[in-house]
């Protein structure tokens, strides 16, 4: 895994600053004042008071100062948390392909970096969660101003694993999501469809706003390849050697026909699937998801 | 199957190619790390089978076209289908070589192994094929020999025919060349049915036959019993030479013969007569000599000094009355000719004031030689030079009657030509002024033309030169070289315009593809024309170091000088072209006396072990080799360079099958994923 320090490279940072400003200009207040916060009363800081008027909660009412005043204040409040943000990264070997210099699991921590960091930016709750067999780490969602640096922490110390099947893993991560939030998925899905679905739909069953941002290599999405070669699977160490140009058009039939799939599933549960490349630029690509999430809202 | 080149069998090996390029492409696959190999087991599982069944049919298409490339080139062909073991196959060779005539016990070897042959074609069963031939410097087979049986179209003779027909020879005197036995052998044995192969050579195993022509080896299961009929030590005076200084010669003119003695027994010789007897119808020369001592394997020589001969044709002997066992080359025979030059009488087609203008001038005295009015006794030719006007003379002592310039001749002349050339006389016709179409109607009429006589073409700005001519033709044959007389230098200001018929032959031509020499073979002579003149009319050719070569080869030519002269020799061994059967003398041919006489190698009898005969020719002896194996009968053979054609051979079909493999495996390739 990358340092942490190039997870948080300042210059890529500062990107997304300004992501953030052009995000916020685009959805209006997306992080900020769009997303609801899931639970009524919960982390509010008193601000000011005003003056009753007709239609205000009869709850907000200062009573003790109608009391000394004989007049009616109700009581404003600052909204310090409106979001958990639960990120559960993909750690299983296959995250470990690179064609062009950057594996999917750097790809993903970098993405889970940037999330993180916006997130945080907003005061939400970031947690962070890695699924291989199992759940490998957790970090319980938390707003204050460490947590991505304990985040980039656990990603940096994180191998990738051989791992047989994430179901397991992502029944694990539904019951450690406690509180209301939006999940957001960083893997491959290189796994059994049908068991992949329980585990979302463990997740969707909690309440929970489910983005998938499903990651390729470039080589497993194209297969851009010419003459012999020795192909690895890197979960679980399988060879296969053919001629890639006589394949690809039935390889590419078949990645095509299995996101068809993958997309129908997730179109029926209501979880937003976001494709990324390896070789794509993260913050175009999260403008993107940001534009399309704010457009769905 | 069987295969004539069996040699090219050896480029299967080339079968390891492909196989080799097959494995390095596997070796040099590219590493490529995927998060899963599902979506490609899913590709692989739909085609698997059909990619696994064509990556097969690949391999064994590169195979089979390699394969059958190498077949191709080893030229197959199938046997005559005969049940296994039915036939065997049995090569009888006879040498009728002259040491053949060699007697033990009083009986001649030849005759002896004749009878050894009979033998074994009686003892053989009714299951044997038989092919038997005697050889000296060439094969004759026995079955060729029965006329009658081809023309039944009976290729195989029976046992009585056969034995009928293998009568020993009256008289051997041919040389030994075992090379072109063997490659009879093994070509007969090649061509035969599969079965049991066996050769059976009767010789007296003499040295100087093994070494004549390279040969190749019999085929492998062919196997050899060598009748070694020779004596351990044969007495044998030869003359091995017997040389005229010159054999056509003057008439009173004297020359000499050279003669060569050699003893080839084991034992010195004392006072050797040699006798020279030379006989001209009733006359008669003979001159004696002796050798002293003459020691074994020695050599010497003597000197007939002849007197002057009379004309004639004189033939006779040189021999040495000694008795041992070879008496066939005691004697050499040796002829001369003592003659006058050959007659050429020039045809002056030119009226001219002064004989240096005429047409024949300086054609008339290249041939001469000398001055007007003298003769140069070594000159081929005694020209005779007369104006047309005058009429032709009898031809009767002419051997070449040479037309320059001639237009209008006699009917009747023409008609005199005409047979003179029909008893092979030589007309030689040059070009002229008075040389066109119309002018020698009368030649045309008298067939005496090479094709059609055209008009007078002259030059416009380049001389007329040679362009090309036969090189081969003993006309050309002395300026192959260039360097020998570069005959493009010649030029002409003109010439006569000839358009050959079909039954001429063009000899030489102009550059600008005008013919130049035209030849007509008419009756037993020939007729020579010349497109040019032989003067300095056209050209000034006449001052040329080329001009008197050039006549003396196209008048050599017409005389049957070029072809040997009057007398020419010839000894019985190698590739000569003589008739069957010929024996030793001069024989009287049409123009030419030919000298026949044995091989001096004929004369070396020294014997050979059989070891180095067999070893030689890489024969395998019976006594060598076991019964013959039943996998080793049904191995292939091998014939001679083919230089004929195996009617069974099926090699086109092969290059068809060949074409076929490479274009399916084209097909195959482009559509198969490795």
């Amino acid at each position: 895994m990358p340092d942490p320090r190039q997870l948080a490279d300042p210059a890529f940072f500062s990107r997304l600053e300004n992501l953030e400003l052009r995000a916020r200009g685009i959805v209006e207040g997306f992080m900020h004042g769009l997303h609801r916060s899931p639970f009524v009363g919960f982390s509010v800081e008193f601000a000011s008071h005003r003056e009753y008027a007709q239609g205000d909660d009869l709850r907000h009412v200062n009573w003790k100062l109608f009391a000394r005043t004989n007049r009616l204040y109700v009581k404003q409040f600052d909204a310090e948390t409106n979001m958990n943000l639960y990120l559960l990264l993909d750690v299983s070997s296959s995250m470990d392909c690179r064609s062009k210099g950057i594996s999917k699991l750097e790809y993903g921590a970098a993405l889970a970096a940037a999330l993180a960091h916006l997130a945080l930016k907003q005061h939400d709750a970031v947690g962070l969660i890695l699924l291989a067999d199992e759940v490998v780490a957790h970090l319980p969602p938390r707003a204050r101003p460490h947590q991505l640096q304990e985040i980039l922490r656990i990603i940096h110390n994180t191998k990738p694993r051989q791992t047989a099947s994430t179901a397991r893993a992502f029944q694990q991560a539904a019951e450690l999501c406690t509180h209301r939030g939006i999940v957001v998925i960083l893997s491959d899905l290189f796994d059994d469809l049908d068991a992949l679905m329980q585990g979302i739909e463990r997740l969707r069953f909690a309440q929970h706003e489910v983005v998938v941002f499903h990651l390729w290599d470039p080589w497993e999405r194209d297969l851009p390849l010419e003459g012999h070669c020795k192909f690895h699977d890197l979960e679980t160490g399988e060879v296969l050697v053919t001629q890639a140009e006589g394949i690809r058009a039935g390889y590419l039939a078949a990645v095509n026909a299995w996101r068809s799939e993958l997309e129908a599933h997730c179109r029926n549960r209501a979880v937003d699937r976001v494709e990324l490349k390896t070789d794509d630029p993260l913050d175009q690509a999260l403008l993107d998801y940001l534009v399309r999430r704010a457009k769905s809202l | 199957m069987s295969f004539l080149q069996i040699g090219f069998l050896g480029a299967l090996a080339a079968l390891a190619i492909p196989i080799v390029i097959h494995l390095v492409f596997r070796q040099r696959s590219k590493r490529v790390d995927l998060g899963t190999l599902r979506f490609l087991r899913v590709v692989l599982q739909q085609n698997a089978r059909r990619r696994r069944v064509m990556r097969w049919l690949l391999l064994s298409l590169r195979l089979a076209c390699v394969a059958l490339l190498a077949v191709l080139f080893a030229r197959p062909y199938w046997l005559a289908f005969r049940p296994a073991g039915e036939k065997q196959t049995v090569a009888i060779l006879i040498d009728r070589s002259a040491t053949m005539d060699v007697k033990t016990d009083g009986q001649r070897l030849i005759e002896r192994a004749v009878a050894s042959a009979r033998d074994i074609v009686t003892g053989a069963g009714s299951n044997t094929r038989f092919e038997i031939a005697f050889f000296d410097h060439a094969v004759r087979p026995v079955a060729e020999a029965n006329a009658e049986s081809v023309k039944r179209g009976q290729r195989d003779l029976s046992s009585s025919e056969l034995i009928a027909s293998l009568k020993a020879p009256e008289a051997c005197a041919g040389g030994t060349d075992y090379g072109v036995a063997i490659d009879w052998a093994r070509d007969v044995l090649a061509k035969s049915p599969a079965g049991p192969r066996q050769l059976h050579i009767f010789t007296d195993l003499q040295q100087s036959g093994l070494a004549w022509s390279e040969v190749d080896t019999l085929p492998d299961d062919v196997v050899t019993h060598l009748h070694d009929l020779g004596r351990s030590a044969v007495n044998n005076i030869a003359v091995t030479e017997a040389r005229p200084e010159r054999t056509w010669l003057r008439p009173q003119e004297q020359t000499a013969i050279h003669v060569t003695v050699h003893n080839g027994g084991l034992f010195q010789v004392e006072k050797v007569p040699v006798t020279l007897t030379l006989t001209s119808g009733s006359r008669k020369i003979e001159l004696n000599e002796q050798i002293k001592l003459l020691a074994p394997a020695a050599v010497e020589s003597l000197r007939f000094d002849l007197p002057p001969l009379a004309e004639g044709t004189w033939q006779g002997v040189v021999a040495t009355p000694s008795e041992d066992d070879l008496p066939l080359d005691n004697q050499r025979h040796v002829a001369l000719v003592a003659s006058p030059p050959y007659q050429v009488l020039l045809v002056d087609g030119r009226s001219a004031a002064s004989p240096v203008l005429a047409a024949t001038y300086f054609l008339e005295t290249s041939l001469r030689l000398a001055p007007p009015g003298e003769i140069d006794v070594t000159s081929l030719f005694q020209p005779r030079s007369i104006p047309l006007e005058d009429g032709l003379p009898a031809l009767d002592k002419y051997q070449v009657v040479v037309l320059a310039d001639v237009g209008e001749i006699d009917r009747g002349d023409a008609v005199k030509l005409a047979r003179f050339v029909e008893a092979g006389g030589g007309l030689l016709v040059f070009g002229g002024e008075n040389v066109t179409g119309p002018r020698t109607a009368a030649l045309a009429a008298a067939g005496l033309t090479a094709g059609s006589v055209g008009a007078v073409v002259n030059a416009s700005d380049l001389p007329m030169r040679l362009g090309t001519w036969d090189a081969k033709h003993p006309i050309f044959a002395a300026f192959s070289d260039p360097q020998l007389g570069d005959l493009a230098r010649l030029s002409f200001a003109a010439c006569t315009q000839l358009t050959p018929a079909a039954d001429c032959q063009v000899l030489a031509k102009f550059r600008d593809g005008k013919p130049a020499v035209v030849e007509r073979r008419r009756g037993k002579g020939s007729i020579v024309w010349f497109a040019s003149s032989c003067d300095q009319q056209w050209s000034d050719w006449t001052r040329s170091r080329l001009y008197l070569p050039l006549m003396y080869q196209l008048l050599g030519h017409q005389t049957g000088y070029l072809a040997g002269g009057p007398v020419r020799s010839s000894v019985l061994e190698g590739t000569v072209e003589l008739p069957a059967d010929t024996q030793p003398g001069v024989l009287a041919c049409e123009g030419y006396a030919l000298v026949v006489n044995t091989s001096p190698r004929e004369s070396e009898v020294e014997r050979c072990r059989a070891d180095d005969f067999v070893n030689r020719f890489g024969l395998k002896l019976a006594s060598q080799t076991a019964a013959p194996k039943a996998a080793a009968l049904a191995q292939p053979q091998q014939a001679s360079m083919g230089a004929e054609l195996i009617d069974s051979e099926f090699w086109p079909w092969i290059a068809l099958a060949l074409l076929g493999s490479l274009l399916v495996e084209g097909l195959v390739a482009n559509r198969t994923a490795a």
